[in-house]
């Protein structure tokens, strides 16, 4: 049981974003709550997250359904009965002879924006804005240990919230990367002729890594205290960045669906990240990542694994190669759970797939 | 109810007056996979086309007679 309140706060470790949103509460104001049990959810600009309970206790709720709450921002107390007295958002003391706490006036509006308290810069007799960035992640750029000639940019609060997240899961420090060539000609050729393919390679591309995923389970996995954990679906998501950001839409149960049906889907989603309409189911439970940097001329590249996932397949631009046209599939993957070997068998099933075109 | 030239007018960032028969799509942008995906898209929702081919026309007048021959959603 809690016996002061507890904030919850969005996690600063496992969002991609400067604020998410909150999309859900789990349980009324008031409710009791069981340590560990899912509060509410909020989507990220990858996903959508669980919020989980830090402790037993009556749920305090200090955001509404629909709010855009910063990253580090409050998202509720855990208190011991429902109407124990909350902490006030940003508290200030006077300074005195006790060590009380002066915050300045642009400190003090930037805690309100970002739901910081004084309980944050504890210790601290003055709290400067330059504390509070600090705290944020958001600090001057270095000024020391830098090359001569060389000029310092503080990195967007976007993008350090973003390493934040890489850094936040440990499946990219153990993972290792297999690349096999694939001819394009048959592919082209098979596009031409299918017109419910969209004129687009990646549907069948998204369609035959979800068939090969059932053959390789342990790419459509996650690595969690020394287990594998095996998903029951194949739900693959289709990176998708125009500009606006990166989203990430989960086609479920792909190795179910044929390729017109994904080309759809895939077209729908890509509607709706356009308008902004992305439905916060569409970006959920996803369990393997394709990327696609053929559109960019980028004919090599290493993706980085998503959360709770073991692999990603990066698609290269076409390029000629030994007289024929071929592109090159690229697989990150978790080397906790399986090794090269394996990698490249996986890689090169899905290759044959997509070669069997030729003769279709 | 929108019609064609705003579909396409929205995603190449013109003016649905500047479309014509002889608009080829790839100077309204619309040659790359992402933006083909998008006008296929566009069309199922705003005008119950399901023109796949759309994919594959040049230019306007080509993109109109596809999406008059697809078969309504």
């Amino acid at each position: 049981m809690a016996e002061k309140p507890a904030a919850v706060r969005v996690p600063r470790e496992t969002v991609n974003d400067e604020t998410v949103k909150l999309v859900r509460w789990a349980f009324g104001e008031g409710a009791r709550v069981k340590k560990d049990a899912v509060i509410a959810e909020v989507e990220t600009s990858k996903s959508v997250l669980e919020i989980l309970a830090p402790a037993n206790g009556h749920l305090r709720r200090r955001a509404q359904e629909g709010d855009n709450v910063a990253v580090g921002g409050i998202l509720c107390y855990i208190t011991a009965s429902p109407k124990d007295a909350l902490p006030k958002e940003v508290k200030t003391t006077p300074i005195g002879p006790e060590g009380g706490m002066v915050i300045g006036a642009k400190a003090k509006k930037l805690m309100a924006e970002h739901g910081l308290s004084a309980e944050d810069f504890k210790g601290k007799k003055l709290v400067r804005e330059s504390d509070v960035r600090a705290a944020l992640g958001q600090g001057e750029p270095p000024t020391v240990n830098v090359k001569a000639g060389s000029r310092g940019k503080q990195l967007s609060a976007q993008k350090l919230a973003e390493n934040r997240y890489l850094a936040s899961d440990e499946n990219n420090r153990y993972s290792s990367s297999v690349t096999v060539l694939c001819p394009t000609k048959g592919l082209r050729a098979a596009a031409k002729k299918r017109a419910e393919w969209g004129g687009s390679l990646t549907p069948v591309i998204l369609s035959e890594c979800a068939k090969t995923l059932r053959e390789f389970p342990l790419f459509n996995a996650y690595y969690k205290e020394k287990a594998v954990w095996t998903y029951d679906s194949v739900n693959i998501g289709l990176v998708i960045d125009d500009g606006r950001g990166i989203k990430v839409p989960v086609i479920r149960d792909a190795d179910k669906k044929d390729i017109a049906a994904v080309a759809r889907e895939s077209q729908d989603r890509a509607l709706e990240y356009h308008e902004d309409s992305l439905p916060i189911e569409a970006l959920q439970d996803g369990t393997f990542t394709v990327t696609d940097l053929s559109g960019e001329d980028v004919i090599a590249f290493r993706p980085v694994i998503n959360f709770m996932q073991s692999a990603i397949l990066g698609v290269g631009a076409e390029y000629a190669s030994g007289g024929e046209r071929v592109f090159q599939l690229n697989l990150t993957f978790d080397h906790r759970l399986t090794e090269g070997r394996e990698a490249a068998r996986f890689l090169r099933a899905l290759r044959d797939k997509l070669k069997a075109y030729e003769d279709a | 109810m929108k019609t064609l030239e705003d579909v396409v007018a929205n995603l190449a960032g013109c003016a649905a007056g500047d479309i014509n028969d002889d608009f080829t799509l790839d100077q309204g942008g619309l040659d790359t996979s992402l933006k083909k995906a998008l006008l296929i898209a566009s069309i199922r929702r705003h005008l119950q086309k399901d023109c796949m081919k759309a994919a594959i026309v040049k230019t306007f007048g080509e993109l109109r007679q596809a999406v008059d021959e697809a078969s309504p959603v």
